[in-house]
C-alpha cells in the first residue's frame, strides 16, 4: 500500500513493506532470542522469537535501514530496497561484540582533576563514546598529563542532554560532576567533532557532544558493575536497569552509583560519591513520547595542591598539604562537595523528515570549596615558605644549615596539618575569637533551561536544523562559616586590611553564618543557530549561523569597608550578543577517502569570570569595548582502507582581545598588596597537526599511532592592569585609586599553559577471536608549559619599591635566562589495558583491567610560577639561591595507577 | 529479576549510609601532660659551661610561661622561669612561630624536651632553641616551627598567676635575669615626654628612674601594638622580664598595660641620702595625756642631712605588716641635731611650748601608746634603726613603754636595725624584762627637742 504525504511540494512518499528474517549466531549458527528488530528513525520495534525468527511491518520513504540489535552483538544495520512488499533476508548473522571497550568503561577522569579551576582534565569526559581514533588516545593516554585537545579551554566544548544546554553560565565549561557515576545512562550520545556540523547546536571550536537520554533507546535489562581502583575512588558500585521499549507505553530506566575512597593516589584526598538517577517516558503515539529524568550527583572530594620542587624532594609526589589526622580520620581542609540535582521533561516528535525536541530543565543546588582560614594567627599550611628548609637555607645573616636540617625533619614527621594545634589556639585565644576556622566558598543557584531543537529533512538532499536555548540562572555566592574548631565565636573582619566585611550586620559570627562576602548574580544567555546542511553524492556543504546574547548582574549583600560605594546593591546590567558563522565544504571522491575543510568565526562572550574582577568584593568589571572573539580553520583528511583507517587534520585558531584574572599577594615595585591582576586584550594562537591512524595487518592485530603537534602561544602583549583596596591596614595601598595601568606586559611568543602541546601515542592491540583483548600503548608527551608570573614581565619591575626608582644594576644576561619560558621536561608513559567477556545462559560477565604509567615515571604534568616576587632585586636573590623560597609549584603526575571494572548485564 | 534488582539497590542503598561519615570529627585535646620532668632549670643553668651546647640527654624540663606576643613587642621568644611565684631561674626560648601566645599563653606550665635543643647565653641572658653560626660562632637561634610540638608541650594545668618578684633598682646585682619581676615608684624621664614607646620598625629603649637616680632601660619593639602609644608621665608600677645587656639590666614587658603610673611624680630636688648618724632617741606616752605623745629624732652626725625618702614606720602590737608611715621627706636634721614628730601637734605646743616640726597624727608612729614597734627606714627600703621586734607586741616585754617614755642611752652614735635593749632606758607600768616600772607625765619627765649624746 502506498501512503503519500498529501499536499506535501516535494511528492515523496511512504511505502509499506515486509521484512522476514532469521537471526542466528556467528559461531554457534542457532538462531538468536530476543533480538531487537527496528527500522531506524522509527520507534516501532519487535523482538525475534527463540528460533530467532521475525517478521517486521514497517514503512520508510527512503533511506531506509533495518537495525538489529543484542547486547553482547555488534548492532546490525541493514539497507532495505522498499521497493517490494515482502522483503525475505534469510539468515542474518549476528557475531558477539568485543569486551566492553574501553570508552564504554571509561572512569571519568573530571573525577581526577587535581587542578583547583575545574576544566582542566575533564575534556576527558567530553571524548567518551567517540570512535575517533586520536580522541580516543587522547582520552585513555594523554589525559594523565592534562592534555587538552587543541589547546582550547573546556568551554569549548558544549554539552546537551537532551538538547538542553549543561555548560555552566559562570565560567562557560561542562559541568561533569553533575552526571558523575552514572555513565551507564549517559553513554548513548551523539558527538560532533570540532567544526563538523551539528544537528543540535552551533557547537564550540571543540565541537560538542548531545547525550541522548530516553529510557525507550536504552539496553533493556540490568548491568551491575564494580569497580577498583586507586586514582581518585578506590571502590565504584553501580547498578543500573532499563525496562526498555516494552509492550506498553510507558518505559523507564534507573541507575545507582557510590563511589567512595579513604584517600586516592594522592595522600589525603578523600572521596565520597553517590548518585541517583531515575527516569521515565510515555509514548504518546509512534511519533512522539514525552519522557522526564531526574538525577542527582552528590561528590565530596578532599583536595591535594601544586607543590615546590622543595616539597616534592621532601616528601614525594603523592604529598597533599591540605590535610591531617584529626583523632584516626583523615581530615582534609580543602573539600569541594558538589550537590546539584536537575530535572528535564523532554518532548520528542520523530517523522521521517521532521524531528522536534523541546526541552525543559530545572536545576538547583550548591557547589562549596572548603578551605581553613586564619586569623591573626599563624599560617597552618605546612608549605609555607617560613617552614621549609629552604627559608633557613636563604637566610643571610649567618649559617643555618642545623635549623634547614630540623626543619627537614620536622617536615617529615609532621608535614601535615596540625588540627590539634588550631584547637588549641582557639581555646587559648585571650580575645575569645577563633583564631583558625574551616569555611566555605558557596555558589547556591537554582537555574531554569529552556530549549527547542527542529531538524528538517527538505529533501533527499538537503537538510535544515534550527534551534533555540534559553537558560536564567540566579546563584547566591557567599562564604559560609563551617566549623569554628573549639573557638566560641568568629569576628567578620578582614585581618590584613583589619576592616568590617558586613557593615549592616554584626561582627560577631558563629557556625552556618555568612561571613566575608555575599552577592548574587543573576545571569541569562540566550542561543540561537540555524544550519543548511547539503549532502550530494561527492561533495557535502553546510553554513551554519548562530546568534548569542547574554545579561548578567550583580547584587551586593553585603556593604564592606574596603568598598564603601561600590559593594552592596544592584549593580549595573551588562548586555552582550554576537553573531557567529561556520561552514564547511567536503569532498569524497570514493567510499575511502573524504576531505574537508571547514572555518568559523564566532564571538567569545565574557562569561561572569571574566567580566568581574573581584565580584565578591565589589562590582568593579573589565569594560569590553571590542568583544573577544574566535576564528578557527581546519582541514581533515578520512580514509578508510581495508587495513588502515584514520584522520589527519591541520588546524589553526586565532582568539582576539580575551581577558584572563588572577588573584595573589605580591611584593611588586610599586609596592605589596593582594591584588587581582587583569590581563586584557590578548590574542592567541593555537595551531597544529592531528593525526589519528589505525593499521590492521591481521584480523587480530592492530597498530596505532596518534598524536598532536601543536603550538599554542600569545601572539601580542596584553595590557596589564592591577587592582587592590586602599584601606591602610598593615599594607600601604600601592596607589590611592586602587587600580593601576601597568602599561602592557611582554608576553608575546609565550606559550599558554595547555598541557603537552606535542603529544605521539603508538599503540598495539590484539583481539582475540575467544573476545578478550590486549592493548599496550607508548606516549610522548611534550612541550608543557606552566603558567607564568606576569608582572616580571613588566615594567613596574624593575621599580625599588621603596625609593620608586629603576634599579640601576640589573644583571641582564642572568634575568634573561631566568625568564625565558621552559617547557617541563618531556615524559614517556607506557599503559595497558586489556579485559574479557563471558556470554552464560544470557547474562554477560565483562572484565576490563587498566594500568596506566606502569613504569611508575616520575613526572609534572602542570603548574604555575609564583607571582610573590615581582620586583628585580627580590626576584634575582630568589633565582640565584641554591633553594628559592618561591620557585613554580608544579602538579605531579600520577605514578602507576590501576583501574579493574567487572560488569554483569542480564 | 525483579527481585534480584530490589536486592541490588538495597545493597546499594545500605553501603551508601555506611560509608558517609559527614562532618562528625572527634575534638582533639588541646594539652598534653605525657612527660616527666627530670631536671630543674636552676640544674641546667649550673651545668652551662660557657659555650653555645646541643643538649644529647633525654632530660626534661618545666617552666612557666611568663612573656606574650600578644601585643607584638615579642617575637620568635617565650619566657618561661622554674617557678609561678619563687622563681631561681629564667630562659628564653627561641622559636620560629608567630603568635606564640596562642599556643603557650602566659601563666601556663609547659614541659620541655631537652634533647635536640641548643642551650647558650646572650649576654648574660640564658637561651634555648636551636643554633646557627655566625663566622664560626655558634649562637642559639630559633627552632624551625615544625620542631615546637617535638620540644614543648603544653600542660593541661589551669593557668596560675605568676607572683612578680619586687626589685628595687639600686639592689639589681644578684638578680636573675629572665625572671618576671615588679618595680614600683618608677617614672620616664621628664626629657622622654611626649615621645612614644618605640620609634617605627625600630628597637628603642626607654630610661626608667626611681626617685633616687638610678635607673633601668625599658626596651620595646618598634613592631608592637602599643609603640606609638605616648609615654606616660605620672609614676608608677612596671612588671616585666628582666633582661641582662651584660652589667646592666633591661625590662622587656608583654603589655601596655605592664606600665601602670597612677602616683605623682619624684619630687625634684637633691638626690636622698642615706645616713646610719640619725637614730630614734625618744619616744613618749606620757601616762598624764595620752594626746602629747611624740617620737623624737637626733642626728649624731657632724652634717645636717635632708631627710627625702626617709620614712618612720609603726608596726602596732604583734603586726608582722606595716600599721602606718610617717614620710620625712620635707624635714632635714641638723647635725647634733632632733626632729620631733609629735602626735597632735596643737596638744604638744601647749603642753611642751613649742611646735613640733612635724605631726604624725592618730594612730602614727608618734602616737605610740607603748607596745608598738618601730622602724626608721632609709630612701633606698634600709632599715637603719629599729624599737622593739616586728611581731612581738611590746606589753610586758624589754620594749614596752607604756604610759612612760623609751629614751635613747647616751653613747648610741649609730642607728641598729636590730633592736638591742641594752641601748634604750625603758620606763613603763609593768617594769618586767629589766625595764623600770616608773611612768612619766608631761611635760617634766621628758626632753623633747634635746639629746645628751
Amino acid at each position: 500500500m502506498l501512503s503519500c504525504i498529501l499536499g506535501s511540494t516535494w511528492a515523496v512518499c511512504a511505502q509499506t513493506f515486509t521484512v522476514k528474517g532469521t537471526v542466528v549466531d556467528e559461531k554457534q549458527r542457532t538462531g538468536i532470542k530476543g533480538v531487537q528488530v527496528y527500522l531506524e528513525g522509527n520507534l516501532q520495534r519487535l523482538t525475534t522469537s527463540s528460533n530467532g525468527q521475525f517478521e517486521f511491518i514497517g514503512d520508510c520513504a527512503s533511506d531506509c535501514f533495518l537495525v538489529l540489535e543484542k547486547m553482547g552483538y555488534t548492532r546490525l544495520r541493514l539497507p532495505i530496497d522498499p521497493s517490494g512488499e515482502i522483503i525475505e533476508l534469510g539468515l542474518i548473522i549476528l557475531s558477539r561484540k568485543y569486551p566492553v571497550e574501553k570508552r564504554d568503561v571509561l572512569l571519568n577522569l573530571s573525577e581526577s582533576d587535581l587542578n583547583e579551576e575545574d576544566g582542566v582534565s575533564d575534556v576527558v569526559g567530553f571524548l567518551q563514546g567517540s570512535r575517533d581514533i586520536f580522541l580516543n588516545r587522547a582520552a585513555f593516554d594523554f589525559s594523565q598529563s592534562f592534555f587538552r585537545v587543541r589547546g582550547y579551554d573546556s568551554s569549548e566544548g558544549q554539552v546537551q542532554i537532551n538538547g538542553l544546554p549543561m555548560n555552566s553560565i559562570i565560567d562557560g565549561r561542562p559541568q561533569w560532576n553533575n552526571w558523575g557515576g552514572l555513565n551507564d545512562v549517559m553513554r548513548y550520545a551523539t558527538h560532533s567533532l570540532n567544526l563538523e556540523a551539528s544537528r543540535t547546536s552551533f557547537e564550540g571550536l571543540m565541537g560538542g557532544v548531545n547525550y541522548r537520554v530516553r529510557p525507550s533507546q536504552m539496553r533493556p535489562g540490568t548491568r551491575l558493575t564494580t569497580s577498583f581502583s586507586n586514582r581518585s575512588y578506590a571502590t565504584r558500585l553501580m547498578a543500573t536497569h532499563a525496562s526498555g521499549k516494552g509492550e506498553g507505553n510507558l518505559s523507564f530506566a534507573c541507575s545507582l552509583s557510590r563511589r567512595w575512597a579513604k584517600e586516592g593516589y594522592i595522600r589525603g584526598t578523600t572521596y565520597n560519591a553517590y548518585s541517583f538517577f531515575g527516569s521515565l517516558e510515555l509514548e504518546l503515539n509512534p511519533y512522539s513520547s514525552l519522557f522526564a529524568l531526574a538525577m542527582l550527583a552528590y561528590n565530596r572530594r578532599g583536595r591535594s595542591s601544586p607543590i615546590t620542587q622543595e616539597v616534592f624532594n621532601l616528601a614525594g609526589r603523592t604529598y597533599n598539604p591540605n590535610w591531617g589526622k584529626q583523632g584516626d580520620r583523615i581530615r582534609n581542609a580543602r573539600e569541594r562537595v558538589i550537590s546539584e540535582p536537575v530535572f528535564t521533561i523532554n518532548y520528542q516528535l520523530t517523522k521521517e523528515r521532521f524531528r522536534l525536541r523541546i526541552g525543559l530543565g530545572y536545576q538547583f543546588g550548591n557547589i562549596s570549596s572548603s578551605r581553613l582560614g586564619y586569623f591573626q594567627a599563624p599560617n597552618p599550611d605546612p608549605t609555607y615558605y617560613r617552614y621549609l628548609p629552604s627559608f633557613y637555607f636563604n637566610n643571610r645573616f649567618g649559617d643555618y644549615a642545623i635549623n634547614a636540617q630540623k626543619a627537614s625533619e620536622g617536615f617529615l614527621s609532621g608535614g601535615q596539618l596540625g588540627w590539634e594545634k588550631l584547637y588549641r589556639a582557639n581555646t587559648n585565644n585571650p580575645a575569645a575569637k577563633a583564631s583558625y576556622i574551616t569555611y566555605s566558598d558557596v555558589a547556591e543557584g537554582r537555574q531554569i533551561t529552556g530549549s527547542a531543537i527542529a531538524n528538517l529533512k527538505l529533501n533527499q538532499l538537503i537538510n535544515l536544523d534550527a534551534g533555540i536555548s534559553y537558560r536564567t540562572r540566579n546563584t547566591e555566592n557567599f562564604a559560609r562559616i563551617d566549623d569554628l574548631l573549639g573557638a566560641a565565636v568568629h569576628l567578620d573582619i578582614e585581618p590584613f586590611s583589619d576592616t568590617q566585611n558586613d557593615i549592616n550586620a554584626q561582627t560577631e559570627k558563629g557556625v552556618g553564618d555568612r561571613f566575608s562576602y555575599a552577592y548574587l548574580l543573576e545571569a541569562r544567555v540566550l542561543n540561537t543557530f540555524i544550519q543548511l546542511h547539503l549532502q550530494q553524492k561527492k561533495w557535502t556543504t553546510f553554513i551554519t549561523a548562530g546568534w548569542e546574547s547574554t545579561e548578567y548582574q550583580r547584587e551586593g549583600l553585603f556593604l564592606n569597608a574596603r568598598y564603601p560605594d561600590e559593594s552592596f546593591g544592584q549593580g549595573p546590567r551588562f548586555n552582550y550578543a554576537g553573531f557567529g558563522l561556520k561552514a564547511g565544504v567536503g569532498y569524497r571522491p570514493n567510499a575511502r577517502i573524504q576531505f574537508n575543510l571547514r572555518a568559523a568565526l564566532k564571538p567569545r562572550l565574557p562569561t561572569p569570570k571574566n567580566l568581574y574582577i573581584n565580584p565578591r568584593d565589589n562590582q568593579k568589571s573589565l569594560s569590553y569595548d571590542i568583544l573577544p572573539t574566535a576564528r578557527s580553520i581546519e582541514m581533515n583528511t578520512l580514509f578508510r582502507f581495508p587495513v588502515l583507517t584514520g584522520r589527519i587534520s591541520a588546524y589553526s585558531t586565532w582568539f582576539r582581545n580575551t581577558s584572563e584574572i588572577g588573584f595573589y599577594f605580591t611584593d611588586s615595585g610599586l609596592g605589596s598588596d593582594f591584588v587581582q591582576e587583569v590581563l586584557s586584550g590578548i590574542d592567541s594562537w593555537n595551531r597544529g597537526l592531528e593525526f589519528g591512524l589505525e593499521f590492521k595487518p591481521s584480523s587480530t592485530v592492530s597498530l596505532s599511532l596518534a598524536g598532536n603537534i601543536g603550538s599554542y602561544q600569545i601572539v601580542n602583549n596584553p595590557r596589564t592592569e592591577l587592582y587592590f583596596d586602599v584601606t591602610e591596614g598593615e599594607q600601604n595601598p600601592i596607589h590611592a585609586s586602587g587600580e593601576i595601568d601597568l602599561g602592557s606586559a611582554n608576553l608575546k611568543g609565550i606559550y599558554t599553559a595547555r598541557g603537552p602541546q606535542q603529544a605521539v601515542s603508538f599503540g598495539v592491540t590484539y583481539r582475540d577471536p575467544d573476545y578478550w583483548f590486549v592493548s599496550a600503548t607508548i606516549n610522548k608527551l611534550s612541550r608543557n608549559f606552566i603558567d607564568i608570573s606576569v608582572l616580571p614581565r613588566t615594567a613596574s619591575f624593575y621599580l625599588n619599591p621603596e625609593t620608586g626608582e629603576p634599579y640601576v644594576e640589573i644583571d641582564r644576561d642572568f634575568l634573561e635566562k631566568s625568564l625565558i619560558q621552559k617547557p617541563l621536561p618531556e615524559v614517556y608513559l607506557f599503559n595497558l589495558v586489556g579485559g574479557k567477556s563471558w556470554l552464560l545462559n544470557g547474562w554477560y560477565l565483562g572484565i576490563f583491567a587498566s594500568v596506566n604509567n606502569l613504569f611508575d615515571t616520575a613526572f609534572r604534568s602542570g603548574g604555575f610560577e609564583q607571582s610573590r616576587n615581582a620586583h628585580y632585586a627580590q626576584f634575582i636573590k630568589d633565582k640565584r639561591s641554591a633553594t628559592p623560597a618561591f620557585s613554580p609549584k608544579y602538579w605531579y603526575g600520577y605514578g602507576r595507577t590501576y583501574f579493574l571494572n567487572l560488569s554483569l548485564s542480564f | 529479576m525483579r527481585v534480584q534488582w530490589l536486592i541490588i539497590s538495597t545493597l546499594l542503598a545500605c553501603v551508601c549510609m555506611a560509608c558517609n561519615r559527614g562532618n562528625n570529627y572527634e575534638k582533639p585535646m588541646v594539652c598534653l601532660d605525657s612527660w616527666s620532668p627530670n631536671i630543674a632549670l636552676n640544674e641546667l643553668q649550673s651545668l652551662y659551661q660557657d659555650e653555645t651546647t646541643s643538649i644529647e640527654e633525654e632530660w626534661i624540663t618545666e617552666g612557666w610561661v611568663i612573656s606574650s606576643d600578644q601585643e607584638g613587642n615579642f617575637f620568635g621568644s617565650i619566657y618561661i622561669q622554674d617557678h609561678p611565684s619563687i622563681p631561681s631561674a629564667g630562659f628564653e626560648l627561641l622559636i620560629d612561630l608567630p603568635d606564640t601566645h596562642l599556643f603557650f599563653p602566659p601563666g601556663r606550665r609547659v614541659l620541655i624536651r631537652l634533647k635536640g635543643l641548643y642551650i647558650g647565653k646572650s649576654r648574660g641572658n640564658f637561651q634555648l632553641g636551636s643554633v646557627y653560626s655566625f663566622f664560626d660562632q655558634q649562637n642559639v637561634g630559633r627552632l624551625p616551627a615544625n620542631k615546637v610540638e617535638e620540644h614543648i608541650q603544653l600542660t593541661c594545668e589551669e593557668p596560675t598567676s605568676i607572683v612578680p618578684r619586687a626589685i628595687r633598682l639600686n639592689k639589681l646585682e644578684g638578680e636573675k635575669a629572665g625572671i618576671y619581676i615588679e618595680i614600683d615608684s618608677v617614672q620616664f624621664p621628664e626629657e622622654l615626654w611626649g615621645h612614644p614607646f618605640a620609634e617605627p620598625e625600630e628597637e628603642t629603649s626607654r630610661q626608667l628612674e626611681d626617685c633616687y637616680g638610678n635607673t633601668i632601660e625599658l626596651l620595646n619593639s618598634g613592631y608592637a601594638d602599643f609603640a606609638t602609644s605616648i609615654l606616660p608621665e605620672g609614676s608608677g608600677r612596671v612588671r616585666g622580664i628582666l633582661t641582662r645587656v651584660g652589667d646592666a639590666f633591661n625590662i622587656l614587658i608583654s603589655k601596655r598595660s605592664d606600665v601602670q603610673f597612677s602616683s605623682e611624680r619624684c619630687p625634684s630636688g637633691p638626690d636622698p641620702v642615706s645616713s646610719t648618724s640619725v637614730i630614734i632617741s625618744e619616744i613618749a606616752d606620757p601616762d598624764n595625756n595620752n594626746e602629747a605623745r611624740f617620737v623624737e629624732l637626733y642626728n649624731t652626725g657632724e652634717e645636717e642631712l635632708p631627710l627625702l625618702g626617709w620614712k618612720l614606720e609603726r608596726y602596732t602590737n604583734d603586726n608582722l605588716n606595716l600599721s602606718s608611715v610617717i614620710d620625712l621627706s620635707e624635714l632635714s636634721i641638723k647635725a647634733k641635731g632632733t626632729i620631733v614628730i609629735a602626735s597632735n601637734a596643737v596638744v604638744f605646743e601647749e603642753v611642751f611650748g613649742f611646735t613640733p616640726q612635724l605631726e604624725g597624727g592618730k594612730n602614727s608612729a608618734a602616737d605610740s601608746n607603748g607596745d608598738d614597734n618601730l622602724v626608721l627606714r632609709d630612701p633606698f627600703g634600709l632599715a637603719l634603726d629599729v624599737f622593739g621586734r616586728i611581731g612581738e607586741d611590746g606589753s610586758n616585754t624589754d620594749h614596752e613603754f607604756e604610759d612612760g617614755k623609751a629614751e635613747r642611752q647616751s653613747g648610741i652614735t649609730q642607728g641598729n636595725p636590730i633592736y638591742d635593749p641594752s641601748e634604750w632606758m625603758l620606763y613603763n607600768d609593768t617594769g618586767l624584762s629589766g625595764t623600770l616600772n616608773q611612768p612619766m607625765f608631761a611635760p617634766v619627765d621628758f626632753s623633747p627637742g634635746g639629746h645628751i649624746n
